[in-house]
């Protein structure tokens, strides 16, 4: 009588503990996805600043780290040296607001987007906000302009 | 039933008590733990670029358009742009614009609402410049930016609230 007493409070016992388990693992992994999701934006984010910061975007008429300058970027699209330069898979800037227009060609700047390298099978790129900066003219004097946007920018697989 | 066994009884029930209690505070603190989400890198870098945006607003002529940031201490400063409006309701209107389209702020949507508050502090003294809200706040991700003006600091804090 007094082992099948124990055989039954053991199993109790283990049941009460596969639940806490489960319990703690299924508070637990939210979490750790959110983890991950953090990490992949902190990726996205070094590498867009590596981008934004490289002489090829940044918009230097005047101090403004995370600015990319837009009519360097329209002027690399054209450029078939700069599809392998930075080892990615998928480029892309997306003007946020204003939203206007679509892909930038002959008219920009009223488009909303420039798409420099655009490989098959990137999967979903991370992204991360930019000022997107450019010299407008008005009264014929130039001045800076800024609008919001989203880099997009993938690494090449294995990289 | 023997005296024995109804002791042992509402023993076990204490103990049932007892775990069930501490688990629903273990519950609630892990549960409650999102809703008061620290700084977040999304919000920090859209803060960031949002100081820059270029506004309507030009200052003594035009094209001296300024951007936010700028305009964050003309609002302070009471200054009027070359429209004759005055810069803090041009900056009112224009944070609404830029944060309610940039995140896509609904009622539908992943993101329902968002909070922006601007404080000016100089010493000890801090005063608010601007505040700017919109839709409804559950739980959010925020994030601040700072700003240097006439000696003081501009406190920029952004809440971007999501439904969950």
């Amino acid at each position: 009588m007094k082992i099948q007493e124990m055989a039954f409070v053991l199993v109790a016992i283990m049941i009460f503990f596969g639940l806490v388990v489960m319990l703690y693992i299924s508070i637990r992994l939210p979490a750790l996805q959110r983890s991950a999701q953090e990490l992949s934006q902190n990726e996205a984010s070094e590498l867009v600043k590596k981008l934004a910061s490289s002489p090829e975007f940044a918009f230097t008429v005047r101090e403004c780290p995370n600015c990319v300058d837009m009519d360097k970027a329209l002027a690399l699209k054209s450029l078939n040296e700069y599809k392998t330069f930075w080892g990615l898979d998928y480029l892309r800037i997306e003007k946020v607001y204003p939203a206007e227009g679509g892909e930038c060609g002959t008219n920009y700047p009223d488009c909303q987007s420039i798409t420099i390298i655009d490989k098959e099978n990137f999967g979903i790129p991370p992204t991360a906000f930019v000022a997107l900066c450019r010299q407008a003219s008005e009264n014929g004097e130039f001045y800076p302009k800024c609008e919001i946007g989203r880099i997009y920018a993938s690494q090449e697989a294995g990289q | 039933m023997n005296r024995k066994a109804q002791e042992e009884l509402v023993g076990f029930v204490l103990i049932v008590v007892l775990v069930s209690i501490i688990f629903v505070v273990i519950l609630g603190l892990l549960i409650r733990k999102p809703t008061s989400s620290s700084e977040n890198l999304e919000v920090s870098q859209f803060l960031e670029s949002m100081v820059r945006y270029t506004t309507k607003c030009a200052l003594g002529y035009e094209p001296n358009y300024v951007s936010i940031g700028e305009l964050l201490g003309q609002c302070y400063d009471a200054k009027t742009c070359t429209s004759g409006k005055k810069a803090c309701d041009v900056l009112k209107e224009e944070l609404d614009n830029v944060i309610g389209s940039s995140w896509l702020i609904s009622e539908e949507g992943y993101y329902s609402g968002y909070e922006l508050e601007v404080v000016y502090a100089h010493g000890t003294e801090s005063e608010s410049i601007v505040e700017v809200s919109g839709g409804t706040c559950n739980s959010f991700r925020g994030a601040d930016t700072f700003l240097e003006h006439s000696g003081g600091v501009i406190t920029s804090t952004l809440k971007i609230c999501t439904k969950s």
